[in-house]
Order: structure tokens, then C-alpha cells, then sequence
């Protein structure tokens, strides 16, 4: 769904700096693999995200010393995370009140 | 130069890090896909297929910026259109374009250059209709039939309607063949000329135009007196101009006369048509040239910079409309209205306000 995929990444980089990989393989785990998420899809918003100011990257070293880019939430992606989790929530609550009273 | 070197080197840095990225995750999957058994091969496959396509790719490269579309804004955020060496940059790139799209890049530069004329040439001649003693006007089917079978002309060969090429017997001279032939044809307008006259017939239109364009230019700048460095620029880039136009002429003469045209008359609406599209690209450059040339500060050649628009569009003769545009070295301020172009060198009070 549009936009969904911008809410779950900024909610996963919550938790600390992650790089691109690690963001994939983490919300596979926590959709207990019911999520997939197309990792050519990822990037690219990853990328515009950072254009939006919402995280930042920095290069450094991943966990078998590969270089790799870690990207980490700012100010900015906070705010935006309770938006839109706000906006995520009112959909849910919209369309639970369809399907309960049509 | 170095503000096209540095958004290049920006750009290319975009481009590496999606690559970079691609492979960190296409190991990573890899990795893990051969730990659950599969071959490298394999496993290389499932990563690639996992993923995504070439799509995703370009798609990432799009919202970092890394494509050309990124290459072209960057381009623009680092002013690399105010370098100084941009057009001729551009220009070069053109030239070297236009040899390399060519058919046959020899004979475009000696289109341009003109060649030496090797011993078959000065025996050969080129036979045409001229009206008024100006204009050539080609060699019609039926006198071009005629000519055929006379014996002082050799390797007879009609290019179009423009004319009809041929070697000439040594001990005939020039007089005795043009009056055969208009006595063999019953045309008294067609004329037997040697070889090297030839030539101004391929770049004469282009030339023309630039000879026109050229005189124009001398007009406009000549009485704005800026400096020589500022003159000596724009005469260096109006050459290259010139130089860039006429190998595209050159090109399209020659692309021209390789098609096997039907009638001589669709040869001539092709000619005509090039003609006009040629004239559209003088006029570009020429646009291009005096816009580039009209912002730039005579004595560092520095783009000017914070155009000011001054007075009103509705009131031109008592307070015209005028824009001030001022140099970043303080060397004075470009003042335009829709009539004139003047540089004050260190009077404006906008320079005032500059230096604080």
C-alpha cells in the first residue's frame, strides 16, 4: 500500500541504526515472514526518505567488516513517524467500521 | 571547467553508492541463500530475482538522483551553464559528434577545410545551368542525356540536379567544350566550370548565412566598447560557432546527397527544407552566443549575477523598464532595457550597497 512502507522502515529504524539489509531481514522477522518486502523497492525509499530529511546515512562497517551504509531516524522522521502512524491508525479504525456495519 | 569536473565527480559518487549498496545486499542474500543449500550459482540467481529488477534499479538511481535527469539538475545547482568554457565545451562535443555520426568524417572536414586538388581534379570540370551570372541552378535529365555522348567529356556523373561532373580531354580547352555543349543540348545557360569553383557551392549557403550573421554581430558589439578580453571571448566562441555549424551543414549535405531521391524535384524540396532547419540552428546559436556573451562582465567575464528589474513596462519613455544586473567582483553593473545594453563600470549604487 502506498506510503506503508515509508511508516514500517521509520518504525524499525526506532530501535537503533540499521543498514539496508539488516531493514529487510528485520521487518521479515517482525511480520514473522508474512511481509515481504521487495528490496528493489527499498532502496528507493530509503533514498527518497533521506531527500525528505526523515533519516540520514552514514557509511561504516557491517558485521563481517563489509562497508556499508546505516541509515538512523532524525527529528524530522519522528515527527513524521507519529503522523503517519496516526494516519495508519484512523484508516484501520475506518475500515474496521466498514466491514463491522456494512 | 572545474564547476563541470565537480558536479560529474557528485554525480558519479551518487551513482557508486547505489552500486555499492547493490552488492552489499546481493552478498548478503547470496550468503544466505547458499547456507540453505543452494549452489553459488544458484544462489546468485535467487539474489538477483529477489532482488529485483533493472526497473528497481534505475528507479533507486531516480531518487538519488544518479540519472541523468540527476546529472542535468546537478549540472544546473553547480552553474556549470555560467563556466566560461561551457559552450565551447558543448561546441567541441558537437564537432566531434558530428564526425563520428558521419558517413564519411574525411570528406566533412574537407567539406569545411577544402582539400588539395590531386591531378584528376584539375581536369575535371562541372557542368551546370547559371541564370544572371549568379546563381547555379542544376543540370536538367534531358541536357544531362545530351551530354552524354559527347567525346571531350569522360566519366560523366550527374549528382542530383546540382550538377554534372566530368574529366575533360587535355587538348580541348574549357571555351571549346562549353560552347559543344550548349550547341549539343540547345541550352545557352549552362556553363562548363573547373573543379575548384566548385566547392563554394557546397558550403556556399552556409557560409552566406554566417557571413550575414557575422556582419549582424559586428553591429551589435562593436559599439558597446567593452573590453578586448570581453571582445576576444566572444569572437573565439563565435568562431566555434561557426566552425560547429558548418560541419552540421556538411553532415547534412552529405547525408543529403547519398539519398537516391526519385525526382529532382523532392531533391530540391529536401535541400530547401534542410536549408531552413539549418537556418533555425544559426539562429539558436546566435541566440545563445549573444545571451551568454551580453551576461558576462567585460573585465573578469564572470556571469553577472541579482538582475534588478528598474522602472516600468507601461511608461517607456519617461521611466523605461530596465534591468541591472551586477558583476560578483564589483567590477560594475550591466544596465539592459529592450533598446540598449550598457556596462557601467563602479558606478552603480547597487555596487554601493555590495560593498557595504
Amino acid at each position: 500500500m502506498q506510503g506503508t512502507l515509508d511508516l514500517l522502515v521509520l518504525r524499525v529504524l526506532v530501535a537503533g541504526s540499521l543498514h539496508g539489509y539488516a531493514i529487510s531481514r528485520r521487518l521479515a522477522e517482525l511480520s514473522e515472514d508474512w511481509l515481504s518486502v521487495d528490496e528493489g523497492s527499498l532502496y528507493p525509499c530509503l533514498y527518497r526518505m533521506e531527500k525528505k530529511g526523515w533519516i540520514r546515512s552514514e557509511a561504516g562497517r557491517s558485521e563481517n567488516n563489509r562497508k556499508a551504509r546505516f541509515y538512523s531516524l532524525t527529528d524530522a522522521g519522528m515527527e513524521q513517524l507519529a503522523i503517519e502512524q496516526d494516519g495508519w491508525q484512523q484508516f484501520q479504525r475506518a475500515v474496521a467500521r466498514i466491514l463491522k456495519k456494512a | 571547467m572545474n564547476r563541470g569536473i565537480d558536479a560529474f565527480r557528485e554525480w558519479m559518487e551518487l551513482r557508486k553508492r547505489v552500486r555499492e549498496e547493490r552488492q552489499f545486499h546481493l552478498e548478503r542474500l547470496r550468503a544466505e541463500f547458499e547456507v540453505l543449500g543452494l549452489s553459488v550459482r544458484e544462489a546468485n540467481r535467487a539474489a538477483r530475482g529477489r532482488f529485483g529488477s533493472r526497473r528497481h534499479l534505475k528507479s533507486a538511481l531516480h531518487e538519488l538522483g544518479g540519472d541523468w535527469a540527476g546529472l542535468v539538475q546537478l549540472a544546473s545547482a553547480h552553474r556549470v551553464h555560467a563556466s566560461l568554457w561551457f559552450q565551447p565545451a558543448l561546441l567541441v562535443a558537437g564537432i566531434l559528434l558530428v564526425l563520428l555520426i558521419s558517413p564519411a568524417p574525411l570528406a566533412v572536414v574537407e567539406g569545411v577545410a577544402g582539400r588539395p586538388l590531386t591531378a584528376a581534379d584539375r581536369d575535371a570540370v562541372f557542368i551546370s545551368e547559371q541564370k544572371w551570372n549568379l546563381t547555379y541552378l542544376g543540370i536538367k535529365k534531358a541536357d544531362y542525356e545530351a551530354i552524354q555522348a559527347m567525346d571531350c567529356l569522360t566519366n560523366l556523373v550527374r549528382h542530383q540536379s546540382i550538377h554534372a561532373r566530368a574529366q575533360v580531354r587535355k587538348s580541348v580547352a574549357l571555351a571549346a567544350i562549353e560552347s559543344l555543349v550548349r550547341k549539343q543540348t540547345g541550352n545557352p545557360r549552362l556553363r562548363v566550370i573547373p573543379f575548384f569553383e566548385h566547392q563554394p557551392i557546397v558550403m556556399g549557403p552556409a557560409k552566406a548565412v554566417w557571413g550575414l550573421a557575422g556582419l549582424n554581430a559586428l553591429i551589435f558589439v562593436v559599439p558597446l566598447r567593452r573590453s578586448a578580453l570581453w571582445l576576444g571571448y566572444g569572437l573565439a566562441v563565435g568562431s566555434l560557432h561557426w566552425l560547429g555549424s558548418v560541419f552540421v551543414w556538411a553532415m547534412a549535405i552529405q547525408v543529403w546527397s547519398r539519398i537516391a531521391w526519385s525526382t529532382d524535384g523532392r531533391a530540391l524540396l529536401a535541400f530547401l527544407m534542410t536549408f531552413m532547419v539549418y537556418l533555425g540552428l544559426v539562429a539558436l546559436q546566435c541566440r545563445a552566443w549573444w545571451s551568454d556573451l551580453r551576461q558576462r562582465c567585460p573585465f573578469c567575464l564572470e556571469r553577472l549575477l541579482l538582475p534588478l528589474i528598474a522602472g516600468s513596462r507601461d511608461c517607456f519613455l519617461l521611466n523605461s523598464e530596465t534591468t541591472e544586473s551586477v558583476c560578483a567582483h564589483g567590477h560594475g553593473v550591466l544596465v539592459e532595457s529592450k533598446w540598449s545594453s550598457r556596462f557601467r563600470p563602479q558606478q552603480s549604487p547597487l555596487l554601493g550597497l555590495i560593498r557595504g
